[in-house]
């Protein structure tokens, strides 16, 4: 593969690694691969870097992303932290939807509103894959990086476990270094 | 922009990533069409209008759901509709942020927890539902046919009550809405009237109206309140009885601030003045009501002097009150009440002396008084609904509604019954429970007994559109779609302005939320009920329009509604047949007194406070309805907590402000969550006050969580009411602890030796 | 010209919220601010018995708006056409105007700097700061002039549920808000000091106009003293401030 083709596949494992962990498509190799990440970016877990089994891992995904609870809420949408406070389906996913819709693609029928950040990441990788840095970049400084902050940093005070801690650092890293180096 | 290689990853790494195979390689698809985007008119211009029915209370007012790119951006109401128009209240508006409230059911959940921790996993519909049905069969099994029990409301439960009933359960349907809130009007004006009068009132034509406790204005029934108000414009005089100034009081000719508990007391002195001077409407008597000469001896000697001791009021308001009624008669409106569960022992009374009071004076069937409604004949039995092998019903040896004689009326079983036989396993085991839209703790009299139910039980689930309470002690929750999402029932009007409306989907159901029919039809399936056979709610719903020569497509090119001409009056004149015992109005219930209960109401003293003590009282919000909305971010906004309203004497002498924050204590020794002080004028010193439905135990509802006090969790001592077994809730005491500090009632309004009351015992604290 | 006005009958209003509720969702104003909004007055006594009422409140479209004088925005030439007689006329306006036809107070968000002045100086409260917009400007009621423009009434009006709300052109001497504020009393909310002619006016019971007034009356505001950075806006400021003074009594 070459360089960047690593960084569109990342991408698309870590959009897997923010869906819901169902049995059909989950392997070992996303905990491996995440582990290596960590390696890599020397990133440490404050949790117990224990390995979970899958439903432990589907009920810590519950936790945080599908009902979370009192203490700032974790949900992964635009939506939620962009313009108006809180809700789903705002502003946040019409803007989501019209950078897909100038890079020639639509979201595919799915149970989840489609500024969800495993949608957002699978969509930069495609960018990549397309070549579209200019759009890129667009959608980092003008879309996703206005709301990925904020979600980062409710997950992280959330005190998910570490493989979702790990996650989450990885992605930072990336999209915080895309936008540094690539699109200043 | 120069592409550069921004991450640098070991060789190792880019070895595996290139070795893994994704399952799942991307969510997206190339765009094919240009789907138009709606653009350009402002605010909600230009939407796209869908009719619909509005559940964001129990009054169902029509609307329209206002859709621009897919997205619901303004409700309204159905301007076709003769009752609300286009106009619709604070919660109808706010139904947008039920929908998009990131804190809504999405899937299934199973859960993992201990039962009250609200942690859950995510599961599948079919692993949902196979537990579900897995679970009812082994409790019946087990335990018997009715060891399963529903707690259920609304329209949406109907089905799920089909099928606990086709199981052969007699607690087939628990409706907390009979049991812990309009159970005592509904017996009493259908055993009077011999129907079901409801709120069936012509407002809008009374030269004057009466209220026990009715306060419009913050309880909101738009198309009731609207003809309220032009009632109120042509003229009406307005009498609220009411221990607190209501926002009806602040319309009111007439404020009598009653001593609680006192009300039947006061209608009793009012018959008895009415029948002694002869005011009541002799032809009409005659003509239409039976009993009467029972009734007069039963009320004689009860005089306005009497009432006005036992009520703590002047004896010239009383007169001035019921003077003002009677001078205009019979077009006057004496409001039956909604929620009625007030102290148990005398609500039946209660209601049923309203009636008569409304009876005698010929206020029935006339423009002003009392309605009749207009039938609206729609066809509910469906085949393609109904269950072709329901158990055979085999009676339990003792049922729940043994202990009282008129639980018949109500479908189902009493909720206190239910309740505790599931602790203690008598008369019968009750294992399993199936709740659906109804949040047990906040609703139920006693919530610390019902969590101690739960705990006793093998399996329970929910339905729920929102994380509440009790699927926070759930151990599968199911998201349910709501109202914005789904099909329900055909809903008619049969009042003063009858249609004919349906609720229908304004958007698609988000995640994985269901339709209550869908449920319901997967989960008959695999118990192994042949019904709900309709492929999808238009069939059913075509076949029940087809009765009145309609069709979805049909109504909806009608605007969504269709109205029909009302006939609420009758003529008094004329010998009625009503559906009664004795075919008249009941002003003497035989059957009553058959079961050693009262024939005519009969006043019974309710124990008054404690001393040191106030009673604690509630009611409803105006931007809220019960425990429903507070998490709506809307709503929320607009009244994030409720506040206490104490007597402005009564706060001076306990050195408190408005806005001090306070804790009340009840008399078994149970604590609310922190509250904030109303200082006001406008309540007796013996009451407080604060709307139902806050305090929030669920963490999951992050904006409602711990918001106010409950009003519910403060309901430990209740009172079982004899005629159908439902629980009170304004019996109950209250002192208040301030920085640490208990804070004592003055006791500014004196007892009579008539009244008793209450004796503290101890009770051990959750 | 005209002016459009709105009456609030307080005998009708029942408290319910529903007009701040639809203008909230008309307009998508975001939490915790407000265009439109209600208060909730007593049950405190008067002298003319107990009042327990409600102060639904907007902004005013005052005859003489001292937040258009606060705005410290650069005058432009802007056209106006009449939308009934198709009349124009040139007028030069900061980034908030009254517009000449219908005396509505606007405000241009494309000019709008975002420095609150006229939020500040507002003695009734009817301005915000958006801040949860990425370009922070100021926001409030319109009387939904653009549903207006499409012959729709305002969101508030609509959707009250008692038809508490009468809105109209108040210089018809046939509209109904004429009529309430000439022949039945309707009265706006001014004290001797603070009279900015607001075009909002509320009509009920003795007791509850006299808990109204006592309770929800324009208060000073201490927009004078506000600080600012530039020296220019200051000297605006003074200058608009010396029309605050010209109000009050010595």
């Amino acid at each position: 593969m070459s360089e960047y083709e690593n960084i569109s596949k990342l991408l698309d494992v870590l959009s897997t690694c923010f869906s819901f962990p169902d049995k059909s498509f989950w392997t070992d190799e996303l905990f491996d691969i995440i582990d290596i990440l960590s390696k890599d970016f020397d990133i440490k877990c404050s949790a117990s870097p224990l390995r979970p089994n899958l439903k432990e891992l589907q009920a810590e995904y519950t936790r945080l992303f599908i009902n979370t609870g009192v203490g700032k809420i974790v949900a992964p949408y635009a939506s939620v932290y962009l313009d108006d406070i809180g809700l789903l389906c705002q502003e946040g996913l019409d803007e989501a939807i019209s950078f897909y819709r100038k890079a020639g693609l639509y979201p595919l029928p799915s149970s989840e509103p489609q500024d969800h950040i495993m949608h957002e990441l699978s969509f930069l990788a495609r960018l990549i894959e397309k070549n579209n840095w200019e759009l890129l970049c667009e959608f980092l400084n003008h879309h996703l990086m206005k709301w990925f902050p904020s979600f980062y940093s409710r997950l992280l005070e959330a005190k998910p476990i570490c493989f979702y801690e790990q996650v989450a650092k990885i992605t930072n890293l990336i999209l915080s270094q895309a936008r540094e180096e690539v699109c200043k | 922009m120069k592409r550069r290689d921004f991450l640098k990853l070991s060789a190792a790494t880019c070895a595996t990533l290139a070795g893994m195979e994704l399952e799942r390689k991307g969510l997206f698809s190339p765009l094919n069409a240009e789907a138009a985007v709606e653009k350009g008119l402002p605010g909600s211009l230009g939407a796209k209008e869908i009719p619909s029915v509005c559940e964001m209370c129990f009054w169902h007012c029509p609307i329209v759901g206002k859709v621009k790119n897919g997205r619901l951006v303004k409700i309204e109401g159905n301007p076709k509709s003769p009752t609300n128009g286009h106009r619709v209240c604070a919660r109808g508006n706010s139904g947008i942020q039920l929908l998009y409230d990131p804190d809504r059911t999405k899937y299934p959940m199973k859960r993992v927890g201990p039962r009250g921790s609200g942690q859950w996993t995510r599961i599948s519909w079919d692993e949902a539902l196979d537990e579900i049905a897995y679970n009812i069969q082994k409790t019946q099994k087990k335990y018997g046919p009715h060891s399963i029990a529903l707690f259920d409301h609304g329209i949406a439960s109907e089905f799920y009550k089909e099928i606990f009933k086709a199981l052969g359960t007699e607690n087939y349907s628990n409706e907390p809405c009979f049991f812990q809130c309009l159970g005592a009007v509904s017996l009493a004006y259908a055993v009077t009237y011999g129907y079901q009068v409801k709120e069936r009132v012509d407002f809008e034509n009374a030269k004057v109206m009466l209220f026990f406790g009715t306060h419009y204005g913050e309880n909101i029934e738009v198309s009731n309140i609207r003809q309220y108000i032009k009632g109120l414009q042509r003229g009406a005089k307005l009498i609220v009885v009411d221990p607190r100034f209501s926002a009806a009081a602040g319309k009111a000719d007439i404020w009598l601030p009653i001593r609680p508990g006192t009300d039947v007391a006061l209608l009793i002195a009012w018959i008895n003045y009415v029948i002694e001077n002869n005011l009541y409407d002799k032809d009409f008597v005659e003509t239409n009501c039976y009993g009467f000469d029972k009734l007069k001896k039963a009320v004689k000697g009860h005089s306005l002097e009497w009432a006005a001791k036992i009520c703590d009021l002047k004896v010239k308001d009383i007169k001035r009150a019921i003077d003002l009624l009677v001078a205009n008669k019979p077009h006057v409106t004496i409001h039956p009440g909604r929620h009625s569960a007030w102290y148990g022992k005398t609500d039946v009374h209660r209601h049923r002396a309203m009636a008569i009071l409304t009876a005698i004076i010929g206020a029935v069937g006339v423009k002003g008084g009392l309605y009749f409604p207009t039938p609206i004949h729609i066809k509910k039995k469906l085949e393609c609904l109904e269950c072709k092998n329901k158990r055979k019903f085999v009676p339990p040896e003792t049922s729940l509604r043994d202990d009282y004689p008129f639980a018949y009326f109500f479908p189902g079983t009493p909720t206190d019954a239910i309740i505790k036989a599931t602790i203690t396993g008598k008369p019968y085991p009750i294992k399993l429970w199936g709740v659906t839209c109804v949040n047990l703790l906040q609703t139920i009299a006693d919530p610390y007994q019902t969590m101690k139910a739960i705990e006793n039980l093998d399996f329970i689930f929910t339905s729920e559109i929102l994380p509440t309470e009790p699927a926070i002690w759930a151990d599968i929750v199911l998201p349910e779609a709501n109202y914005l999402e789904r099909y329900d029932a055909v809903y008619k009007n049969t009042d003063l302005y009858p249609y004919v409306t349906v609720r229908q989907p304004v958007v698609k159901p988000m995640f994985e939320a269901k339709s209550p029919y869908w449920i319901a039809k997967q989960l008959a399936k695999r118990l192994g009920l042949e019904m709900f056979e309709c492929e999808s709610e238009e069939e059913y719903l075509n076949e029940m329009l087809a009765s009145i020569n309609l069709s979805l497509e049909k109504l909806n090119k009608q605007g969504g509604i269709v109205t029909f001409k009302a006939h609420p009056y009758k003529d008094p004149k004329e010998e009625w047949d009503l559906n009664t015992d004795s075919g008249s109005i009941q002003l003497y219930m035989d059957s009553f007194e058959d079961n050693d209960l009262d024939p005519v109401p009969k006043y019974e003293p309710i124990p008054a406070q404690p001393k040191g003590y106030a009673r604690m009282v509630y009611g409803r919000s105006p931007v809220h309805t019960f425990s429903r909305t507070m998490n709506n971010l809307w709503l929320h906004n607009e009244c994030p907590q409720n506040m206490l309203w104490i007597n402005d004497e009564c706060a001076k002498r306990m050195g408190l402000k408005t806005g001090d924050i306070v804790t009340m204590e009840n008399q078994d020794g149970y604590k609310s969550l922190p509250i904030a002080v109303k200082v006001t004028p406008g309540i007796r010193p013996d009451t407080v006050y604060l709307p139902h439905g806050f305090g929030s135990r669920s963490p999951k509802l992050t904006k409602a969580y711990l918001q106010g006090a409950s009003d519910q969790f403060m309901n430990t001592y209740y009172v079982d009411d004899p005629f159908f077994g439902g629980s009170s809730h304004r019996t109950n005491f209250v002192r208040l602890i301030k920085d640490g500090k208990v804070l004592e009632f003055p006791e500014l309004r004196p007892i009579p030796p008539e009244i008793p009351r209450y004796k503290i015992q101890k009770k051990s604290n959750a | 010209m005209g002016q459009y006005a709105m009456v609030i009958d307080l005998n009708k209003c029942v408290g319910c919220h529903a007009c701040a509720l639809a203008c909230r969702a008309e307009w998508g104003v975001p939490v915790p601010y407000h265009r439109s909004w209600v208060d909730r007055l007593g049950p405190e006594k008067t002298p003319k018995g107990m009042s327990y009422t409600f102060h639904p409140a907007l902004c005013n479209h005052c005859d003489h708006p001292i937040c258009v004088e606060a705005c410290v925005a650069e005058p432009v030439e802007k056209e106006f056409t009449d939308p009934k007689t198709g009349k124009k006329v040139k007028m030069m306006v900061k980034a908030t105007y009254k517009h000449p036809f219908t005396g509505i107070v606007l405000v241009d968000k494309d000019r709008c700097l975002g420095c609150g002045a006229c939020a500040v100086a507002c003695p009734y409260g009817a301005r915000y700061v958006d801040k949860t917009k990425a370009k922070p400007v100021v926001d409030k009621c319109t009387f939904c002039f653009e549903r207006l423009e499409h012959g729709e009434e305002p969101a508030c009006v609509k959707t009250c549920i008692a038809d508490a709300r009468i809105f109209g052109d108040i210089t018809d001497k046939n509209s109904e808000v004429y009529k309430l504020v000439h022949e039945k009393g309707a009265v706006p909310l001014v004290t001797k000091d603070i009279d900015l002619g607001p075009n909002v006016y509320y009509l009920g019971q003795e007791k509850d106009i006299f808990l109204l007034k006592k309770l929800c009356s324009p208060k000073k505001t201490p927009w004078i003293s506000q600080n600012l950075e530039a020296p220019a806006r200051r000297e605006l400021l003074k200058t608009a401030a010396k029309k605050l003074l010209d109000f009050e009594k010595a």
